[in-house]
C-alpha cells in the first residue's frame, strides 16, 4: 500500500499543494486561473496547518482501521481492494457528513453546494497525486507502506549515529519531553 | 526528449536543444520545468505587495481561507495594488530609457488627446504629469487607497508610459536588420552580445573588426536590438533562443551588458565561454585580442548551419517609412503583433501563425522584438518597427495621418519586463484594442477585472488577457470579431 509521507523539515507552508489539488481534482476547469472563477469555488482535498514554528500538510491517511468507514451510513465510504485506499463513491453519498465528525484528523470534508462529503483519494487514477507533483520543496513524497521499515532503520541509524558522535559517558536518555 | 518540438519552431534550434540536453547542458527550459507550478498567490494577484514585512500575506482564492490581509486589505485592494505596482515600475522603466524626456510636457496629437484626457477627466484627477509618480509612490506605501483608486492611478501611468516613449524622436528614418543561425555559419571569430550595450562600443568594434582578416571577426546578438551606425548588430537569435545558440559552442567570446539574464553567465562558465561585461572598460583592441585567443582554442563542433539561413530588413523608425509599411495593398486592415519570446509559448510559434492567418485575412501586419524576428527568419512580408519603439511610434505615425480606424489591434506576444505591461495598458487607455498572450495576475479578483475593464471603457479601449496561454485562433478571432 502505498500512502504520502511529509518531509517536515522541507514543508514552509507555501499551500501550494492546496492551490493545484483545489483545481486538479475539484475544478472542471483543471487550471489554476480557470479554477479561481468556478462558483461553488473548488476544494482542495490537502489542507496546509501549522504556524511560524512549522508548517504540516495533511490529507486522508487511509487508516488502517478507519472510523470514517464504520460512520458512514450509506456505505458511500469503503476501501478500495487493490491499492487499499479509503474512497468515496458520490453517487452513494448522502452528505450527512458523519464521516466529517469521526475523521481523528480532520481532512474529510463537507461539500453543501454538491451535497457530498469530499476526500483525498491520493490520486488514485492518476500517474501520480498532484500534491507530491506540484510540492516546490518536494516535502510530500509516495512511499511504499511496506518500505516504512527501511525508513525506520534510517531514522534509527541517524538518531544512534548523533548520539554516538556526542560521545559523552554515562547513561543517555531520549529527550522525549520536548 | 519527445517534447523538443514543442519548444520552439526553429529546427536548428530544436537540433541545439537536442544537442545540449544531450551533453547535460541545463538551459532556460530545463529551468522552466523545473519551476512548474509557479506560485499559484502571486499568478493571481493574491499575495500582499505592500511593504510592512509582516507577511507576506495571502488570501485563499478558494474562499474557504483567510479573506484578508493582517492589516484587512482583501483580495480587491491586493490585486489593484499588484496592477498598480507593475505599472509604475514599468513607468519608471520608460523613464530610466528615456533620461532627458522626464520634465518634457506630453503633447498628444489629435484625437488621441481628447482620449488621453479622457481617463484623468473621468477620474476627477489632476493632468497628466510625472507627479502620477509620486502619487503612485504614496498609494503604495499603505493600502489605504480604493482598488477604484489604484486601478485608475495605474491607467494614469500607462499614458504617461506611452507618452515618454512618444516624445522620442528617432534620429534616422530607417535601419538595417539582419537575423538567422546563418550568422554563425563558417569559421570566423564571433563575439556574441547579450542585454544592452553602448551604441559607441558596437560600433568601435564593428569599425575595428571591419579590417580584420583569415578569419574574420564577427559581433552577433543574442536577441537584443542594439543600434550600431546604420544598421542593428546582426542578430542571431531571439531573446529566448539566447542560451540554447550559447550551448552550440559557435560564440568565442561574450559580452555581456546590462540586463544579461542571470542564467547566461554560469552557462558560459560551463562551456568555457569568456566574458567581459562593459562595465569592465575594457578596450577594443582586448575584447579582439580575448576573443582571438578563445577562437585558437576552440574545439570544432558540429554545428554547421547553413549561410542562407539569413533574413535581412529595414525597421522603420520615422513616420512616413511607418506608414509606408502599414500599407497592404488596396486593404484598410492593420494589425500589429509584437513582442518578447515567452517559454508559455512554443518559440515562434504565436507570431508566425498569427501573421500569416491575418495576412491571408487581408490584414497590414507590422511587428517589433522577438516576434518580428520570428516573422522575419519565416520570410513573411511584414514591415518592421523598433524594438522598443515600436507600436507607440505606429499609433501616432497613423493618428497624424487620420488612418487609427484602419488599426485592428495590438497583439503583445509576450512581455519581457514592466515597460511592455504599462505600455500595452496606456495604448489600451488611449481607446485602442490591446491584447497580450500570457496571462496577468488579475484573475484573483473579478472586481479588479472589472474596474479595468470599466475604466478603459471611458476611452473606448480594451485590454484583452486570458487565464492561459492564449492560443493564435483565440487571438485571431480577437482581430476578426471583437
Amino acid at each position: 500500500m502505498k500512502v504520502i509521507g511529509v518531509h517536515m523539515d522541507r514543508c514552509t507552508g507555501c499551500k501550494t499543494c492546496e492551490l493545484y489539488c483545489g483545481a486538479e481534482r475539484g475544478s472542471e476547469g483543471k487550471t489554476l486561473l480557470a479554477a479561481v472563477q468556478e462558483t461553488p469555488f473548488p476544494q482542495p482535498r490537502i489542507r496546509v496547518e501549522g504556524g511560524p514554528e512549522g508548517a504540516f500538510p495533511l490529507q486522508c491517511r487511509h487508516c488502517l482501521q478507519a472510523p470514517c468507514l464504520d460512520a458512514c451510513l450509506t456505505g458511500a465510504l469503503r476501501r478500495e481492494e487493490k491499492s487499499g485506499m479509503v474512497i468515496i463513491q458520490e453517487d452513494r453519498c448522502i452528505g450527512c457528513w458523519t464521516c466529517t465528525a469521526f475523521c481523528p484528523y480532520g481532512v474529510i470534508y463537507p461539500s453543501p453546494e454538491r451535497k457530498i462529503a469530499v476526500k483525498c483519494d491520493r490520486c488514485l487514477y492518476m500517474e501520480k497525486p498532484v500534491c507530491v507533483d506540484v510540492c516546490p520543496t518536494r516535502a510530500l513524497e509516495v512511499v511504499e507502506l511496506e518500505g516504512i521499515e527501511e525508513l525506520l532503520r534510517e531514522k534509527r541509524q541517524k538518531t544512534t549515529k548523533a548520539m554516538a558522535e556526542m560521545g559523552n559517558e554515562g547513561i543517555r536518555l531520549l529527550d522525549l519531553g520536548r | 526528449m519527445e517534447t523538443i518540438h514543442f519548444k520552439t519552431v526553429d529546427p536548428v534550434s530544436q537540433d541545439l536543444l537536442r544537442d545540449a540536453s544531450q551533453k547535460g547542458i541545463g538551459l532556460n527550459w530545463e529551468r522552466y520545468e523545473k519551476q512548474q507550478p509557479q506560485d499559484g498567490f502571486l499568478r493571481l494577484g493574491l499575495c500582499c505587495p505592500y511593504g510592512c514585512m509582516q507577511g507576506p500575506c495571502r488570501i485563499d482564492p478558494f474562499g474557504r481561507g483567510t479573506q484578508s490581509g493582517i492589516c484587512g486589505l482583501d483580495r480587491d485592494g491586493m490585486v489593484a495594488a499588484f496592477l498598480l505596482r507593475l505599472s509604475l515600475q514599468g513607468a519608471l522603466e520608460t523613464m530610466a530609457l528615456h533620461p532627458g524626456l522626464c520634465n518634457a510636457e506630453i503633447a498628444w496629437p489629435a484625437p488621441l488627446a481628447s482620449k488621453a484626457a479622457a481617463v484623468p477627466g473621468e477620474t476627477g484627477g489632476q493632468p497628466l504629469s510625472l507627479a502620477e509618480i509620486l502619487e503612485s509612490i504614496r498609494m503604495l506605501a499603505r493600502p489605504s487607497a480604493a482598488p477604484e483608486t489604484l486601478i485608475r492611478q495605474a491607467i494614469r501611468l500607462g499614458l504617461l508610459g506611452v507618452g515618454l516613449r512618444g516624445q522620442a524622436k528617432p534620429e534616422s528614418a530607417v535601419r538595417g536588420i539582419r537575423v538567422g543561425y546563418g550568422l554563425l555559419a563558417g569559421e570566423a571569430i564571433r563575439i556574441g552580445v547579450t542585454g544592452r550595450i553602448p551604441q559607441a562600443t558596437a560600433e568601435a568594434l564593428l569599425k575595428e573588426a571591419a579590417g580584420l582578416k583569415n578569419p574574420e571577426v564577427h559581433l552577433v546578438s543574442l536577441g537584443d536590438w542594439i543600434p550600431a551606425g546604420e544598421n542593428y548588430l546582426p542578430i542571431a537569435c531571439t531573446s529566448g533562443e539566447a542560451e540554447t545558440v550559447l550551448s552550440s559552442g559557435k560564440l568565442n567570446l561574450l559580452i555581456a551588458g546590462d540586463g544579461t539574464d542571470p542564467g547566461v553567465l554560469p552557462l558560459c562558465g560551463k562551456i568555457k565561454v569568456s566574458v567581459i561585461s562593459p562595465a569592465n572598460n575594457a578596450g577594443t583592441a582586448e575584447i579582439l585580442k580575448r576573443a582571438r585567443n578563445a577562437f585558437d582554442r576552440r574545439i570544432t563542433d558540429a554545428f554547421t548551419p547553413e549561410t542562407a539561413l539569413i533574413a535581412e530588413g529595414r525597421v522603420s523608425l520615422g513616420n512616413n517609412n511607418v506608414l509606408s509599411v502599414l500599407k497592404n495593398g488596396a486593404s484598410a486592415r492593420i494589425a500589429l503583433i509584437g513582442g518578447a519570446d515567452t517559454l508559455l509559448h512554443s518559440l515562434g510559434h504565436l507570431p508566425t501563425e498569427l501573421a500569416k492567418a491575418l495576412r491571408a485575412e487581408d490584414h497590414a501586419v507590422a511587428s517589433w522584438g522577438d516576434a518580428a524576428l520570428w516573422m522575419m527568419k519565416q520570410d513573411l512580408p511584414i514591415g518592421v518597427l523598433d524594438a522598443q519603439e515600436g507600436p507607440p511610434t505606429a499609433v501616432r505615425a497613423l493618428t497624424e495621418a487620420g488612418r487609427l480606424p484602419s488599426l485592428m489591434g495590438i497583439c503583445f506576444t509576450g512581455l519581457r519586463n514592466s515597460r511592455e505591461f504599462t505600455l500595452a495598458l496606456g495604448l489600451a487607455a488611449l481607446g485602442l484594442k490591446v491584447l497580450i498572450a500570457t496571462p496577468l495576475p488579475l484573475w484573483g479578483s473579478e472586481k479588479v477585472r472589472a474596474l479595468l475593464r470599466e475604466n478603459l471603457a471611458v476611452a473606448g479601449g480594451i485590454l484583452a488577457h486570458f487565464d492561459h496561454p492564449v492560443r493564435p485562433d483565440e487571438i485571431l478571432d480577437w482581430f476578426l470579431r471583437s
